[in-house]
């Protein structure tokens, strides 16, 4: 009886090694997936900050043109939430935009660059200044913006390292605009121009924010990182050792 | 009184010094016309032909004069070459040729700080598209001045042109139909030839513009 229940205690060795190579070969296929899987949701974050930050940099490099952009009467036109494209006002609309209107793209600008610029930006603080004044003068009656936005979007680098990120970019933008001359002449201008700028953001609570924006030339565009100053807003001009296309 | 004046005569005989103080005096004579008189013979010598400026302008807006270094921005440049063809003299801090451009004379920034601090020049007005100024036709400089262009409003000079003749601006392709009839620009970098003064044709940012117009000196 003692001998029978011996022999079923006994493992045969050759059955020892078959178990351990298949535990190995478990932990090593547990591994594979594991890193697979986490590579996997590395790659999908990656992407989807690509996007998010794409989102960021495209309406911020079009603010001036669109948020300057008030509307005839609301619901008029589409406030959209792509901004790759803006809405185009009819040219028939009166160079004085009414006060409503003024406050709602004053509404509109502060809740746009809410989600585009970080809270210590300086150059968010200094656009959306220059944007509020934009908008106030056209209550004049000598200027109002009609139109604005993109032609063609080119990304010719997106770096993002951890919640820091640096993304190159260039494309053609457009506007236009309504304007009276010292002699009551109406003149629509259409302009369009190319741009490179440079911008670093960060992400805060899974968000991206623009901190900084460099709207430069082609020599700006190439620097390194690590060469890319923050301007500092200033009252009078200062020197810089750039041009710029218009 | 005059017992003091004998006095200082008793000393300056007892001392010698009544030649030095001759010549002492002859010399503070010679300096006191040079300070008044120079700045009056430099301003009646100095003259500005804004006329040959302009005209210099109008030949090399659209083509590179191959008597200068050209990079690919290139407005800054071409400005300093019309202001030379002016009359204003090439010196240590502003000069260019055919191998080398100072940065007073090539970059726009620099050439404004130099325009205004050292060669007479002076900011007759700043414009943005708040100031109902920025959308007139005319602007407050004359032909041979010089437009400087902050295209972000952020403090820094971006782009310069030069004015020239007030009339008809050329025609621009991408809007056919437009007109304009007011002050007028030739530019590098983007070359063109006799465009708006405020620019406001060819750029999509001109309601976060600063515009800097700068009178040259006569």
């Amino acid at each position: 009886m003692s001998e029978r229940k011996n022999a079923a205690k006994t493992v045969h060795p050759r059955s020892r090694v078959k178990f351990y190579f298949l535990l190995v070969i478990a932990v090593l296929v547990g591994f594979i997936a594991f890193t697979q899987i986490q590579t996997a949701n590395a790659s999908a974050q990656l992407a989807k900050d690509i996007k998010n930050i794409k989102s960021v940099v495209t309406e911020a490099f079009i603010a001036p043109q669109t948020l300057t952009v008030i509307p005839e009467q609301m619901g008029s036109i589409a406030v959209s939430s792509s901004a790759t494209i803006a809405p185009a006002l009819d040219a028939s609309v009166k160079l004085q935009a009414s006060q409503n209107m003024i406050a709602f793209a004053h509404t509109r600008t502060q809740n746009r660059f809410n989600h585009i610029y970080a809270a210590d930006s300086l150059v968010g603080k200094s656009l959306y200044g220059k944007i509020q004044t934009a908008i106030d003068a056209q209550s004049k009656g000598r200027f109002r913006a009609l139109g604005g936005g993109i032609r063609n979007i080119h990304w010719r680098q997106v770096l993002v390292n951890g919640s820091q990120a640096s993304v190159t970019v260039d494309a053609i933008v457009w506007a236009r605009v309504k304007y009276s001359d010292e002699s009551g002449m109406i003149h629509i201008a259409k302009p369009t121009a190319g741009y490179v700028k440079v911008f670093t953001l960060k992400k805060i609570s899974d968000q991206w924010f623009v901190e900084t924006q460099l709207d430069d030339d082609l020599q700006s565009a190439q620097m390194s990182i690590n060469q890319i100053a923050n301007p500092t807003p200033a009252i009078t001009p200062t020197q810089s050792t750039h041009t710029r296309k218009p | 009184m005059n017992r003091y004046s004998s006095f200082l005569k008793k000393i300056v005989y007892a001392a010698g010094l009544r030649d030095q103080l001759s010549l002492a005096f002859r010399f503070a004579f010679v300096l006191l016309v040079g300070i008044v008189g120079f700045p009056i013979f430099a301003s009646t010598a100095f003259a500005y032909n804004r006329s040959a400026a302009v005209a210099y302008a109008d030949k090399w807006a659209l083509s590179n004069d191959p008597n200068y270094l050209h990079y690919s921005e290139d407005c800054t440049g071409f400005a300093s070459e019309a202001m030379y063809a002016g009359g204003d003299q090439q010196n240590r801090a502003w000069h260019g040729d055919k191998t080398s451009l100072s940065a007073d004379w090539d970059v726009a920034p620099d050439n404004y700080f130099y325009e205004v601090n050292q060669n007479g020049a002076h900011l007759a007005e700043t414009v943005n598209s708040s100031n109902s100024d920025y959308w007139n036709s005319y602007n407050a400089t004359l032909p041979g001045d010089l437009i400087y262009y902050d295209w972000t409003g952020d403090g820094s000079i971006d782009h310069m042109a030069f004015q020239v003749n007030a009339g008809k601006a050329a025609s621009d392709p991408n809007n056919p139909g437009w007109s304009f009839t007011g002050d007028l620009m030739d530019q590098h970098t983007t070359n063109r030839w006799h465009a708006p003064w405020n620019d406001i044709e060819y750029n999509p940012n001109y309601s976060i513009t600063v515009i800097y117009e700068v009178s040259h000196k006569n």
